[in-house]
């Protein structure tokens, strides 16, 4: 069962209709409907080999462009509109959370441009207050606060000097676009505070992120990397192979994922990348993660994950119940039809992804340098707005 | 809470001549308002008692009124009452901070008071709606057909499983018994009472029954600051036998139940919390009694359920930082 | 280009301590040498894979169908002549299950064999070695243009050998360079176990003085090295029936004493097989009980009452220690702990848990299995074929999704290669996840295992004692390409520690994994 902090996914169809920022009938363009739609098919047949961060992208582009080309008049009307598409895309690829991730990152740019901008109006030409509303909900707020919120993002924001409200959004938003390229960089130049020496390295599969990271330490650092190769989809193969041709070579062992333990008590750090990480610290990650990071909790081998912001996401995994959480593909990489006469007696299972549980990671590296697991949550709420983590969304 | 606001109103009314409350008003305040509300947490109680205190007070200074209410702090601990500290300390507690914060903002001592008087019954209403939100944010977790393990009796739990099963949610719980006051069997009727089959199982069967059970809901007396819980004894053992079994443990507790305190272990943790003041008062040698609360550490909690949110246990020194500094 | 009669000449006499001490060669030459050699090995093991991928048909028909006969791989190396002879009398099986019935058969073969050996077995078997080495080693420094080989080596074996395997590398004292020994892109912690390479390691130990290496035990050894036969028991069932067909083959010298001279017949043979794949506990076992049956024989008992006897043993052997400790493994106690309605994951292809899987469901037993999976060898499928085709309800997943599949089942229950005294179980890689995994989801952990394959052996991990595959097996394509920087590791087996299993069964009954040593000694007192 994965849910957002308030409520499930199922209830959130439900809640929309009665979503307190109300139906939004702003019609999208046509172009923007067809982009949709491709990028729609793209997700749904999307193979698990590839990264999290080509989606990412391209939401944010797509997002960009209902800003950009929509006729919208409020921040309010606007905030809808986004809800209302985001809605739409998740309900199709609920397993794949990078998607809401930047609806949510880009309703918050949304709501702090609007607040930024209102301030910057009253103050009238005064640099904006630097200093962001505390929206989320604390022992503090309760106290001092006395009254509850009352900003309902329905103003006009009028022209302010020669740019728009729409302008500096816009602009936010190109903000938000770099940094999300810049992230897998950003994380890579703290591998050598990570790497020492002649360390022995394990991961599994390909992470975009962990490639660029060693690639990076290799630059200084002589160490081994063990790759494990991440069957049934291999991806381990290619990160070998990759690291080994680098320049300068890592030195690379590949090996079957059915080694990984009796390799660990000889690894001095495992560092792999996650497609998620989920609000109390845990990951969705590649199948066989959670084997490692027991391995690594065995043998006591600190489990570093790479992973970029826009991996965070409110969700949490409610139980060890893992039908909704996970993806299932084709079987086929499993036993192939070759295999007729066994394979329709036989129940195939092909998951996707593993939940690792928080406890079982040491350290996250993301491009705003390394966090507990047990720090996620803040980071969450810096990221997102506590409105948009429920079933608003 | 609206019943109860009128038997306040005669009741200050009664005495309304300006005389503030001495020690035994203050408790008889303090029970009544428990006994008349059975449903409402003795921290909230300990809150509305100090209110109804800080309303009648004539005190004419910050540091006069300060003075009084440490008093009245006192007085409130020392009722003769069954129920422990933690719960009467974590409201009174957030009751002098949320004074000194009022304080800090405003200079004039009559407006302040009025603010704070204010505020005050704006927190105790928000307050009001906390159990329900927790009981929102928990639904989810519960799957159907899961099996839950309950320690004794909580309110809080009890709002989110009935919460949970008017949702269509179907589950099976285990009670444990709870000791010699036998809170479980309250706690095994009341959930019977709307449909959810519910079965007192006797405290030392918990390592019996942890390896079918799905997940443990744990309530708190007090929740302090490393994220772990003070609660009613017999959680820490719960929620040993839960983590060997490797099973998720849920603790549900509205965040008035906050407390600024840092147990290393079970010997660290206040003899007010442990013992209720009758046993304090009749015995010298406490050793030969039953602790009533025991300590759970944050390594063995899953999540904390708050009306602030889910919280992971490292959260909860987040708020309580944030409220202190 | 040498003569190729005397490069045979040249290998046989330079015998095996040239090529012993290859991995320490290896480890001192020059960075370019090593490439280079590395490169001709893989060369010709790619055109090996293309040309047994030209048959996939034939060699899986031979995988699937149960093992009676052996498939056309070994068949290939060998003149036809040999293969005749040698198959005449090849009733070795790979599957625990027909063992019962081999027995008697076996002895009865080898005993009608014992009247026709003579000399002119002998030259068959001098000559066989020959050809097999022609066929296996081309000379040293061979190139791509090699001129076809000798005369004595058949036409048929000769087209069934790719062109490109006959170039295998060499280097100039002769000895074949294991593949990446010490090279830089590999991890030093496994530079103390040796890669092996079918082929090359099957050429180099013909060059034994190969008289005294009995056609069964070269065959039983190319069979080894190749995989066709593996699993514990297996090798250990086939190594007792070569070693019988040795026995009986025998013939004591007119000056020696059949007691002592047999042992030393038999060790260069012991010693071939071990280098054509590491014996296992189970096979030393055996060996150590053969040793002991030989040096109590009295020495006024006549030959063939000796030999009988000898051949008679270790038919009880194999009877009393793998068949009827089957039996009493799978009848008496694993059949008390399946219980309806359980889910039990097994891991891999056991002979023992096939059959305790397949006794329960006869039986009467509602459950299901979750058959896991791992690369390079993927033998759960061939157990998922037997437990379908015996109507057991089964699911296959691959081990990177145990994690997904584990809270559905409700026990695991697994092989062993072997019991350490510490109470380690060494079995085939990737037990140790399934139990790792298992324990995290409170999951007990059975194992079952004979007591003849415990050991008094202590380990606590996976790489002091281990067995290292054939690295060019984890490729996914003939013809991958390598980066000099690029090793691949093939782990055979790993090590459990004791506290991720929960109880072991043996025919002696179920007992802790802790309590080897207490078998051991107990088994001790009982010998003495």
């Amino acid at each position: 069962m994965v849910m957002t902090s308030t409520s499930g996914l199922a209830s959130s169809d439900r809640a929309s209709s009665s979503s307190p920022s109300g139906p939004c009938d702003i019609p999208l363009t046509e172009e923007l409907q067809d982009n949709i739609e491709k990028f729609l098919t793209r997700l749904h047949h999307s193979s698990p080999k590839e990264g999290s961060y080509s989606t990412a992208r391209e939401a944010a582009l797509i997002l960009r462009k209902i800003v950009a080309v929509c006729k919208w008049q409020t921040a309010k009307e606007l905030i809808a509109l986004i809800k209302r598409e985001g809605r739409r895309i998740t309900k199709t690829n609920p397993a794949d959370s990078v998607f809401g991730n930047i609806v949510r990152r880009i309703l918050k740019i949304i709501r702090e441009e609007y607040v930024n901008y209102s301030t910057a109006l009253t103050a009238d030409g005064a640099v904006p207050s630097a200093e962001e509303p505390d929206v989320k909900e604390s022992l503090h707020n309760m106290f001092v606060s006395g009254v509850g919120r009352s900003d309902d993002y329905n103003r006009r924001l009028p022209k302010l000097k020669d740019t728009t409200f729409k302008g500096t959004l816009l602009e936010a938003i190109g903000e938000f676009l770099s940094e999300l390229e810049t992230s897998g960089d950003n994380i890579a130049v703290q591998a050598l505070e990570h790497i020492h020496s002649n360390e022995i390295i394990l991961t599994i599969g390909k992470s975009r992120t962990v490639e660029a990271f060693l690639k990076h330490a290799a630059k200084k650092r002589k160490f081994h990397v063990i790759v494990a190769e991440a069957a049934p989809f291999f991806q381990g193969h290619i990160m070998a192979k990759s690291l080994a041709e680098n320049t300068p070579p890592i030195p690379t062992t590949l090996i079957t994922d059915s080694a990984i333990f009796a390799m660990m008590s000889r690894v001095n750090k495992v560092i792999i990348g996650t497609h998620t990480v989920m609000a109390n610290g845990g990951l969705k990650a590649v199948n066989g993660s959670h084997t490692i990071a027991l391995a690594a909790k065995h043998y006591s081998v600190p489990l570093i994950v790479c992973a970029a912001m826009f991996k965070l996401s409110p969700q949490y995994l409610g139980t060890s119940d893992q039908d909704a959480f996970n993806k299932f593909v084709t079987p086929e990489d499993v036993m192939n039809y070759a295999e007729g006469e066994v394979l329709s007696k036989v129940h195939l299972v092909n998951p996707v992804f593993d939940y690792v549980p928080p406890q079982l990671v040491t350290l996250f590296i993301s491009n705003i340098g390394g966090n507990a697991p047990s720090y996620v949550y803040r980071l969450l709420t810096e990221l997102y707005h506590p409105d948009d983590d429920d079933d608003n969304l | 809470m609206v019943f109860y606001l009128h038997i306040a109103m005669p009741n200050s009314t009664d005495s309304a001549n300006d005389r503030a409350m001495d020690k035994k008003e203050i408790q008889r305040y303090f029970m009544t308002t428990l006994k008349e509300n059975t449903e409402m947490s003795p921290a909230v109680a300990a809150i509305r008692t100090l209110l109804a205190y800080l309303s009648r007070d004539t005190a004419e200074t910050m540091s006069e009124l300060r003075k009084n209410l440490l008093h009245a702090i006192e007085c409130l601990c020392l009722t003769d009452s069954f129920i422990t500290g933690t719960s009467i300390s974590s409201g009174c507690d957030l009751f002098l901070r949320f004074i000194t914060l009022t304080a800090l903002d405003h200079s004039d001592f009559d407006e302040c008071k009025k603010i704070m008087l204010h505020r005050g019954e704006v927190y105790l209403e928000t307050v009001d709606s906390s159990r329900a939100k927790i009981a929102k944010l928990f639904r989810p977790f519960i799957r159907d057909g899961a099996i839950v393990l309950v320690h004794s009796r909580s309110r809080v739990v009890l709002q989110a499983l009935v919460q949970a099963r008017t949702h269509g949610k179907r589950f099976e719980v285990f009670v444990t018994e709870g000791g010699s006051d036998k809170t479980g069997v309250e706690m095994q009727k009341s959930l019977t009472e709307v449909g959810i089959p519910a079965t007192v199982i006797i405290d030392a069967a918990v390592g019996y029954i942890m390896e079918k059970v799905d997940v443990v809901l744990l309530g708190a007396e007090g929740v302090v600051e490393s994220g772990g819980i003070i609660n009613k004894i017999g959680s820490f053992s719960t929620a040993i036998a839960a983590k060997e079994h490797n099973k998720p443990v849920f603790v549900l507790a509205e965040s008035f139940k906050f407390v600024r305190l840092y147990p290393l272990n079970q010997r660290d943790i206040p003899d007010k919390f442990k013992y209720s003041q009758a046993t304090l008062l009749r015995h010298n040698d406490l050793s030969k009694e039953h602790p009533q609360s025991d300590y759970t550490p944050p390594s063995f909690i899953t999540l904390l359920f708050t009306d602030l949110g889910i919280l992971t246990p490292s959260a909860v020194s987040d708020e309580l930082i944030k409220l202190y500094m | 280009m040498e003569d190729q009669d005397e490069e045979n000449t040249a290998g046989l006499l330079a015998g095996d301590g040239v090529e012993v001490g290859k991995s320490e060669h290896a480890g001192q030459k020059s960075k370019a040498q090593l490439r280079a050699e590395r490169r001709a090995v893989q060369e010709a093991q790619r055109a090996r894979k293309a040309e047994s991928a030209k048959t996939p048909g034939e060699s899986s028909k031979a995988k699937a169908a149960k093992p009676k006969e052996h498939s056309a791989q070994p068949k290939e190396k060998m003149s036809s002549a040999q293969e005749s002879a040698l198959l005449k009398s090849s009733t070795v099986t790979t599957s625990g299950f027909s063992v019962s019935t081999l027995g008697p058969q076996l002895s009865s073969e080898i005993l009608g064999r014992t009247r026709t050996s003579s000399i002119s077995a002998m030259e068959r078997i001098r000559t066989a070695s020959f050809t097999t080495r022609a066929e296996a080693i081309p000379p040293k420094g061979v190139q791509i243009d090699t001129p076809p080989p000798k005369p004595n080596t058949s036409d048929k074996s000769n087209k069934a050998l790719p062109e490109a395997s006959r170039q295998r590398s060499f280097n100039s004292e002769g000895s074949v360079v294991a593949e990446a020994g010490g090279a830089i892109g590999k991890l030093g912690i496994f530079s103390h176990l040796p890669i092996p390479d079918r082929n090359v390691n099957l050429a180099r130990d013909m060059s034994f003085s190969s008289n005294i290496i009995h056609p069964a035990i070269l065959k039983l050894g190319a069979q080894y090295a190749n995989g066709i036969i593996s699993g514990s028991n297996a090798r250990c069932i086939a190594l007792i029936s070569a070693l019988k067909r040795v026995i009986c083959d025998y013939q004591t010298p007119a000056d020696k004493i059949l007691s002592r001279d047999l042992e030393t017949r038999i060790k260069p043979m012991i010693n071939f097989l071990a280098q054509s794949r590491p014996l296992a506990v189970s096979m030393g076992n055996a060996i150590r009980h053969l040793k002991w049956l030989i040096t109590h024989i009295p020495e006024n008992m006549p030959e063939s009452e000796a030999k009988k006897h000898i051949c008679d043993s270790m038919d009880h052997f194999v009877d009393e220690k793998i068949v009827i400790a089957g039996r009493a493994i799978s009848g008496t106690f694993a059949a008390e702990k399946i219980k309806e309605n359980d889910v039990i994951l097994t891991y891999s292809c056991s002979s023992l848990v096939t059959r305790v899987l397949v006794d329960a469901h006869k039986s009467g037993k509602k459950f299901s299995v979750v058959v896991v999976d791992g690369r390079p060898k993927m033998e759960g499928r061939e157990l998922l074929r037997r437990l379908v085709r015996n109507g057991v309800k089964c699911s296959y997943v691959q081990i990177t999704a145990i994690s997904y599949i584990m809270p559905e089942v409700t026990k695991i229950l697994l092989g062993a290669e072997c019991l350490l005294a510490n109470g380690g179980v060494m079995s085939k890689v990737g037990s140790s996840q399934i139990a790792l995994v298992a324990k995290s989801f409170n999951v007990p952990v059975l194992v079952c295992c004979e007591t003849y394959k415990f050991c008094e052996r202590v380990q606590t991990d996976s790489i002091v004692h281990n067995e290292l595959g054939n690295p060019q097996d984890l490729n996914l394509t003939p013809t991958e390409e390598e980066p000099a920087m690029l090793s691949r590791l093939n782990l055979v087996f790993d090590v459990t520690p004791p506290d991720l299993i929960t109880m072991v069964i043996t025919e002696i009954g179920m007992m802790p994994c802790t309590s080897v040593p207490v078998v051991l000694r107990v088994k001790h007192a009982l010998i003495k």
